[in-house]
């Protein structure tokens, strides 16, 4: 595998994206199991964790796909 | 032998790099070596080594609890390298092998825990393993034995060394011998 990817980049690259996995592959394993939501209503209120879950739901909507920030409560 | 070449500590120019790799070989876990590898990259060098060696040196938990986690995670992955690494603090806190172990295999039957260092090593293990076991339930379990600022420092300890364990295992850094850690 290193001889391929040495094809592509230096040491330096190597070393650059092998320390971005360091924390990508185990924060995305922690964080993912606290089950928090995002802090910020669509329309962009500061919102607590309770309000968030109800906006929200199982699948956070995206602003940007969501442009008008209407999201309707229990929607998800 | 390491894929990519550890940069020789003389040819390493930022002064601040060399005393955090000059700390690691001291403290022992990660030894030089593994800083040296970083080095080719030193900025961001900096900030992997200091926030690896601070989640484990630092905080409100046991260090002698995080050095069994931080080996019990190595042994999960397979890792020669950091499975044969030891924290001079641990070992002159009292850390034995047997101890070691136990907490990466029977550790909750055995009396050289307490319920609350059980419940830290079943975080590690479920968080390698099957992190859909780590859920409210486990946290409300954790809870009983540990504040959210201890949840938080084994939790980002965890993340940490789960994920250098795991980039750093293809670079086949081999076993360090267990003189080298004394």
């Amino acid at each position: 595998m290193f001889d391929e990817l040495r094809r592509y980049y230096s040491d330096e690259d190597l070393a650059e994206l092998t320390m971005f996995l360091f924390f990508n592959l185990g924060f995305h394993t922690f964080f993912g199991s606290l089950n928090f939501y995002p802090m910020f209503a669509p329309d962009g209120r500061l919102i607590d964790q309770e309000e968030s879950a109800s906006l929200y739901g199982d699948v956070p909507v995206s602003l940007k796909d969501n442009p008008t920030g209407t999201c309707a409560v229990g929607e998800n | 032998m390491s894929f990519i070449t550890p940069v020789p500590m003389d040819e390493i120019k930022d002064r601040e790099l060399r005393e955090l790799i000059t700390r690691c070989d001291e403290l022992g876990v990660p030894d030089a070596r593994f800083g040296q590898i970083l080095a080719h990259k030193p900025a961001q060098a900096k900030a992997a080594l200091g926030a690896i060696l601070h989640s484990h040196y630092e905080g409100g938990v046991d260090h002698k609890l995080k050095e069994i986690i931080r080996i019990q995670l190595a042994r999960f992955a397979e890792d020669e390298y950091f499975a044969s690494l030891r924290s001079r603090k641990a070992l002159a806190l009292g850390l034995t092998e047997e101890m070691i172990d136990v907490g990466c295999g029977d550790y909750d039957s055995s009396p050289l825990f307490t319920a609350a260092e059980q419940c830290a090593l079943a975080f590690s293990e479920q968080m390698f393993l099957d992190a859909s076991k780590v859920n409210t339930a486990f946290y409300d379990e954790m809870k009983q034995y540990f504040s959210e600022a201890q949840i938080m420092e084994i939790g980002a300890f965890i993340a940490i060394h789960f994920g250098v364990i795991k980039a750093i295992k293809p670079f086949k850094l081999g076993a360090v011998p267990a003189h080298d850690n004394i």
